[in-house]
């Protein structure tokens, strides 16, 4: 191995904490799921431990598993469509000093989930109302569940733009003037 | 940097091994000097002190059926408790019994050996066969184990080796390495299933090979299920036809019942070809009052079927959950390789059939496609101009002990290696000087249904009121499958030590032991 290519390994394994998973696989943002496949075939190829299986082990060796291991980790999470989107989120969100994904942001995205649906346990429960009343197209029940959801919690974004929805839905014809 | 370094596959089976090696860049299977490219992975202790491996020692098991020991796969690296263990004690001819950290020992002529001593010696033959035709000393090895293998059975797989005197390279997964053997040299470009029924564990595997990469989509077993159970089958089938026509149990007697499975296993193998199979074992029982008896029957293959069908079906569940895995269905494969010398018998070609609804390729011989894929890995290892190139991932989910008995997730099965995550811990008490983590492997949430890997102990950080401490843990599983775990305070950069009180496995002198002891042993 020359000293160019310890060179090219130092700065990547250097770069690896400025860098976010699009960069790692060489990958354009919007790259489609067969593109990130073929990256990911690529970078391992060009930096996976067994590539350098007869290297003495030593700083260069460990920079290269370093490398590799990111090389998984970016795959992992852009291979999988919501983790990407949480991901491409959470880059957004923390202005880019976040550039690893973590499980726990993914629990965190839970708990945000969970908030949305309703804080309270009556909100929740009418929630779950309103949203089978639109499934049987039951759209006037619908738009009082989902208000009287909002009477609970007023500040509720999902609630409001459920009642909108079923409102949307309510066909001018029933309305009694 | 291209090197002439020989590196070995060798296939460690549960019934029978296999080794290879590349020659003139092809892999090539060695056979012994008899001719036998397969060994039965059997080790028969005789009583002068001598070892015997192989097909000599497998028919000694009639003879000698206490100083015998077969199936040892079957039990490395699994805890005394575990069912498998106790599943062996009941139908074993040779003594199982719990060694240190609830581990197994088998007592041999009072003697105790741990299992990976007895693949040791298996290894030792394999060793032996490949420096005998290659006329010179071999110490690299590449070694096959299920992929649905856990850690534990791992390190004791890679142990063994190290008893026998080999340097494990890479321990490798039976169908990824059947896959390389079928894809080398080929310049393919399509998704395969590999359906690996072996003596004792069933793999499914799903890749995609481009070219020379070979990528693994997802993974499953059952390493409970492999054509022994077939013969377990045939075998209380006999036991209770002899039970009907003479009113005589001959389960009791431990010499007729391994005769039995003998018989059992030779009639499966039968009906690879024929419908119908004539069993006759004369003087298969002599009791206390001198009465011989003769077992004779004739078993048709619907019987067959029927004896084994649900075994069968078992293994098709397990193929289900690696399609819906890789969020696949069996149509997005291109084409199925067979592994194991039970995908021999009609009945496991005609079930693949149907379902995969493609006829399986053929030319692929199931019993050493995985030892010269195997050998391929190896060479891909110590060659730097090979191009051949493996992306594998963990067949089982990492775990994390938390409180109340349940577990959490750290890294989920079927993620690509090598690969690790850290988590951030904080003390929980004051003046906290040791933090104790344990990790599990398996699909559960419940820690007991888990395979404990081991309990790590973290100390040597700062020490201070609770809350106040973090601890980063790092869980990384390498290349090899093997899971590492190390721990930092990211607040000094100090790394912690780690003290490992784990598991079944062996103890740095307990392989230095047992490697004296295989070293200088004299085999047959």
């Amino acid at each position: 191995m020359d000293s160019k290519f310890a060179e090219r390994i130092n700065a990547w394994v250097k770069a690896l904490d400025r860098i976010d998973y699009y960069q790692v696989l060489q990958v354009d943002p919007h790259a489609s799921m067969g593109q990130i496949r073929e990256a990911y075939h690529k970078q391992s190829r060009l930096f996976h431990p067994d590539r350098y299986f007869h290297l003495d082990q030593g700083e260069l060796k460990d920079g290269i598993y370093k490398i590799s291991k990111r090389v998984t980790e970016a795959y992992v999470t852009l291979r999988d469509a919501q983790k990407r989107s949480h991901y491409d989120r959470q880059l957004v969100e923390n202005k880019r000093t976040k550039l690893r994904y973590t499980e726990q942001s993914e629990l965190q995205q839970k708990k945000a989930k969970v908030e949305q649906t309703g804080k309270t346990e009556k909100g929740r429960q009418l929630f779950r109302q309103g949203m089978a009343e639109m499934k049987r197209a039951d759209f006037v029940a619908a738009e009082r569940t989902f208000k009287m959801a909002m009477a609970y919690e007023s500040d509720n974004e999902l609630f409001k733009q459920k009642a909108e929805e079923a409102r949307n839905n309510i066909k001018t014809d029933y309305k009694i003037k | 940097m291209a090197t002439n370094e020989i590196v070995i596959g060798v296939d460690l089976g549960t019934s029978y091994s296999c080794v290879a090696t590349m020659e003139d860049g092809q892999p090539t299977v060695i056979a012994n000097d008899w001719g036998e490219r397969t060994q039965a992975s059997v080790v028969s202790f005789l009583n002068d002190g001598r070892i015997q491996v192989g097909n000599d020692a497998k028919k000694r098991l009639l003879t000698y059926p206490r100083q015998t020991i077969y199936s040892a796969k079957r039990l490395i690296g699994r805890y005394i408790f575990s069912p498998e263990a106790k599943k062996a004690q009941a139908v074993c001819s040779y003594e199982i019994v719990e060694g240190p950290n609830h581990g197994i020992r088998v007592k041999v002529l009072g003697e105790l050996l741990s299992l990976p001593q007895i693949s040791a010696l298996v290894l030792k033959e394999m060793k032996e066969i490949a420096e005998s035709y290659l006329g010179q000393t071999v110490t690299k090895a590449v070694i096959t184990v299920p992929a649905y293998f856990n850690d534990n059975q791992r390190q004791a797989t890679t142990d063994a080796g190290k008893i026998a005197g080999l340097d494990v390279l890479r321990i490798i997964n039976e169908p990824t390495a059947a896959a390389l053997a079928y894809g080398f040299g080929k310049q393919l470009k399509e998704r395969v299933a590999v359906y690996d029924l072996g003596g004792g564990t069933f793999d499914i595997s799903i890749l995609d090979i481009g070219n020379d990469t070979f990528e693994v989509l997802a993974t499953a077993g059952d390493t409970y299920l492999g054509g022994d159970d077939i013969d377990m089958r045939l075998m209380d089938y006999f036991a209770d036809l002899f039970m009907k026509e003479n009113g005589v149990n001959l389960r009791k007697d431990i010499m007729a019942l391994q005769r039995l499975r003998e018989v059992s296993e030779e009639t499966k193998k039968a009906f690879s070809e024929k419908k119908k199979v004539k069993v006759h074992v004369p003087e298969v029982l002599t009791t206390e009052d001198g009465k011989v008896y003769d077992f004779n029957t004739i078993i048709d293959s619907e019987t067959f079927v029927q004896l084994s069908m649900d075994l069968v079906q078992r293994s098709f569940k397990v193929c289900d959950e690696a399609f819906q895995s890789a969020g696949m269905t069996v149509h997005d494969v291109d084409g199925v390789i067979l592994v194991g010398g039970p995908t021999r018998l009609p009945l496991i070609r005609d079930s693949v059939r149907h379902y995969f609804g493609k006829e399986p390729l053929s030319g692929i011989d199931p019993d050493e496609v995985v030892a010269m894929g195997a050998a391929i890995q190896g060479n891909a290892l110590v060659d730097s101009s090979s191009q051949t190139f493996l992306l594998d991932i963990t067949p089982l989910t990492l775990r994390l002990g938390t409180v109340g008995g349940y577990s959490e997730q750290i890294i989920a099965r079927n993620t690509p290696v090598p690969i690790d995550r850290t988590r951030t811990f904080t003390t929980s008490r004051d003046n906290q000087e040791r933090v104790k983590i344990r990790i599990f492997q398996g699909e559960s949430n419940r820690q007991e249904e888990n395979e404990m890997l081991g309990e790590f102990e973290f100390s040597g950080f700062r020490v201070a009121r609770r809350g106040e401490v973090q601890i980063e843990v790092t869980f990384e599983i390498d290349s090899d499958g093997i899971v590492n775990v190390s721990a930092r305070d990211p607040e000094s950069g100090q790394s912690a030590s780690t003290t490992v009180s784990l598991s079944s496995g062996l103890s740095q002198d307990e392989i230095q032991q047992s490697m004296d002891q295989v070293q200088s042993a004299e085999l047959a």
